[in-house]
Order: C-alpha cells, then structure tokens, then sequence
C-alpha cells in the first residue's frame, strides 16, 4: 500500500446549501410538525440575515494513523484524513448579541441556523476529502470526531495540531470548547477495500466512489 | 377608567390567556394595558388571564404540540404583558415572586443559548431571576446566592469536560452553608450525573427546568 499523507492543506472556502428542514430540527420540530406562521415568518426574515453572516471555510489533509492515534481517535487504519470546517464567528456573535436584548427566538433561529451550516460545511469537506482518496484509490469510512462514541474529547487539541486551525480563526478553549462554536473538527479512516461491498451494485450520482456515506441514488 | 363587568370581563381574561398561547407579544402588551385601564386588578389579570396560558403552553410543549419557538414566544409575551402590570402591583411584585434564582453556565463552558432559555422561562413563569452570564467562577454563583438569598442556584453544562464543575458549586453552595437548592442541566448532564454530584435537582429541557424550579423551591 503507498502512502498518500499530505502536506498541511490550504484554507478553502467551501459552498454550502444549509437545509430548512434541518435547521427546523434543531429547532425541535420533528416530522410532519413545522413552526406556526408566525415563528415560520420570523424565521424566514432571519434566513437571509443568516446567510449574510456564515462565512464556511474549511482545510483537510490525509496523515498518518499514527498521529490520529495520539489523538485518542479509536481504531485508526494506517492513514487518516483530518479536517475542520468553520462558519465564522459572525453569526454566533449576531445570535448572541440579539439573545442578551430579549429577542431570544431571533438567537434560537440564528443558533440553530449555525448549527446546521456548520455540519454542511463539514459535509462538504468531508465530500472533497472523498473525492480525495477515491483519486488515491481509498475507501473512507464515516466522519468521526472528539466526543462522539469512544473518541474522548480531550483528544481534541492533538487533533488541531494537525490542522491549520489558526489561519481558519478557530481556537480551543480549556475545556475543549471550539470557538467560533459552529466549528467540527474530524477525522475520517481509510482503507484499501469497501467496508459495504453491497453498495457497488448502485451507481452513485455524485462519483465513482462506493463506500461513501455521501452516496445518492442516480435517478432510473 | 371604567370597570368591565361580568361576560366583557371573562372575554378579555380568555383573550390574554390566547395572547400567550399564540406568542403575541404586542396583543399581550395591549391587553394588559386595557386590563389597567378596565380596573381590573393586576394580580387578576396575571393569574386569571396571562399565567393560565403560560401553563398551557408549558403542557402543549410536553406533549410535542409545542416546540423551542413557541415556548419562547409564549414566554416574550408573557414578559411583554408583565412589563405593564409588575409597576402596578407595587409592593404585591415582590410577594407574588415564585423564588430567587442565579442561573449561569459553569466556569469553562461559554455557550449561552439553553442557559438563557431557562432563564427567560423562569423569569416569564414569575421567578425572578439573576442571569450570571457564561463561564461564572463558582465564587461568583455563591456570592450572588448569598446576596440575594436566593432559592436556586441553576448551572448549565455543555461538555463533559465541563460538568464536572457542576460538583464543585454543589460542594460550594453546600460548604458555604447557604439554603438555596442547586439544579442542574446541560447536554451531558442526566438524573444519574446529578445524584452523584448531591445536586436537587436535574431538568432535561426548558419547560422541565420550570416544572423542577415550582417543585423544588416550597410555596
């Protein structure tokens, strides 16, 4: 197996689509259920505001397992693609600023907005560390990141070292917190085989890569 | 001024309570305005009409007919209709308090959305409350419970790295021998964690939090 680990990756700014039904999820509305008109208007004039103030960038690049290892994350394979995406600090600043004045659910939707795109923007790096290793001939598994199931959340600083967290403005707090919040630090294992061969008998939309999470259904 | 009797009287008893049930903050604003101006007292038109919609929505909450927004419009309307009658009720105000709270997240954590929640809550459910911001030291949440004698101390935490401060005010409240109950919340934070830390109480979300501050701070 040849090595494909990377240098420290540039900042990219990175396009996203935040989802309306997601941002309404972490508002707490589940299934069918949807705002009222009158918390649906206000949350539909906040959405442009919102996307004024989210700036997505993000940087990858592919270690060793070794390093990621020092980090805490659980079962790393030989190489490891790491990345962190941001949203900025802006909107997190506005949601606050407006909480501390009263209009708490102008901060709620605002929040909620940033969570969402925050997660898009990991997404779509995540897509182009796939499009990455599927060029390397790699399969990745699921994005993982400290905190989540086994991987402890200290692993987080030993994480960041391996990223160019500082040129994206994003800093640890002592207690392991990303600032700007709407930041996700992760990493994502490699391997030289798909995990779920079963998911080779279906084209996907988007590449040639078979064991992608990202993985949609070309319409028959 | 003129006094609204009878059937005009319960009519706008029933349309603050709808105000609050339908987040209408400047509704609620102007009925409590012609409340005052119908001589209706204000302890009236809080119990009878504004408070009984607040617990409504509490319940619709519970029930997922309700969510995050509608519990905040409910509770800006609340404090809209309270802006008019706490002036009038003058000495009654401070009588009519449910509790002393301070509510803060623990030193370390800095994300103030969930603790700011339950802080607009309690304070629309008519706790009054002392907001302590983020990432308050533990001598702070005690010299602000002793200031105010307060009922509650309320502590949000979001990481396990940072719940384990949630102890250190337990202890704190306790060694510094004030009276006042230490509830906890926060992501990470469950019934189990609170047990063990010796804290009064633990609430899993907003309107839970209020259910806990009517039950844990006696009438």
């Amino acid at each position: 197996m040849s090595h494909v680990t990377s240098p420290e990756s540039d900042v990219v700014d990175l396009e996203i689509r935040v989802d309306r039904d997601k941002v309404l999820r972490w508002l707490g509305y589940r299934g069918s259920r949807g705002p009222r008109p009158r918390e649906g208007r206000r949350i539909e004039e906040l959405w442009p505001v919102a996307h004024d103030l989210v700036e997505p960038r993000g940087a990858f690049r592919i270690v060793s397992g070794k390093r990621t290892g020092e980090a805490g994350m659980p079962r790393p394979t030989s190489e490891v693609g790491v990345g962190i995406a941001t949203i900025g600090p802006a909107l997190e600043d506005e949601a606050r600023r407006r909480g501390e004045r009263g209009d708490l659910l102008d901060a709620l939707v605002l929040d909620a907005f940033g969570s969402a795109a925050a997660e898009a923007a990991a997404d779509r790096l995540n897509q182009k560390l796939c499009v990455r290793a599927r060029d390397e001939d790699r399969y990745p598994a699921a994005r993982i990141s400290p905190g989540y199931g086994a991987w402890r959340v200290d692993g987080q600083g030993t994480l960041l070292a391996l990223l160019p967290a500082a040129r994206l403005g994003v800093r640890l707090t002592g207690a392991m917190m990303l600032v700007p919040h709407k930041s996700v630090s992760f990493a994502v294992r490699f391997g030289c085989r798909p995990s779920r061969p079963d998911l080779s008998r279906w084209r996907c939309k988007r590449c040639g890569l078979i064991d992608c999470r990202y993985r949609e259904r070309r319409p028959a | 001024m003129t006094e609204v009797p009878g059937e005009g009287r319960h009519e706008l008893l029933a349309a603050m309570n709808q105000s609050i049930l339908d987040g209408d903050d400047e509704a609620a604003d102007r009925l409590a305005r012609e409340a005052l101006a119908a001589r209706i007292e204000p302890l009236e038109a809080i119990d009878r009409g504004f408070t009984p919609g607040l617990r409504e929505v509490g319940r619709l909450f519970e029930d997922g007919e309700y969510f995050l927004p509608e519990l905040v419009t409910a509770a800006q309307a609340m404090q809209a209709a309270m802006a008019v009658l706490r002036p009038v009720l003058g000495e009654q105000a401070s009588e009519r308090t449910l509790g002393r709270v301070v509510i803060g997240t623990v030193p370390g954590d800095i994300h103030d959305i969930g603790k700011t929640l339950v802080g607009t809550l309690l304070a629309a459910n008519g706790f009054e409350v002392s907001d302590e911001g983020v990432d308050v030291p533990i001598e702070r949440f005690v010299e602000r419970a002793r200031e105010l004698d307060a009922d509650l101390v309320c502590a949000s935490a979001l990481l396990t790295t940072t719940m384990a401060m949630q102890r250190d005010l337990v202890n704190a409240v306790r060694s510094a021998g004030l009276r006042a109950r230490v509830l906890v919340g926060g992501a990470p934070v469950n019934q189990a964690w609170a047990e063990e830390i010796g804290a009064d109480g633990y609430a899993e979300n907003a309107a839970a939090a209020v259910d806990l501050a009517r039950r844990t701070v006696p009438p």
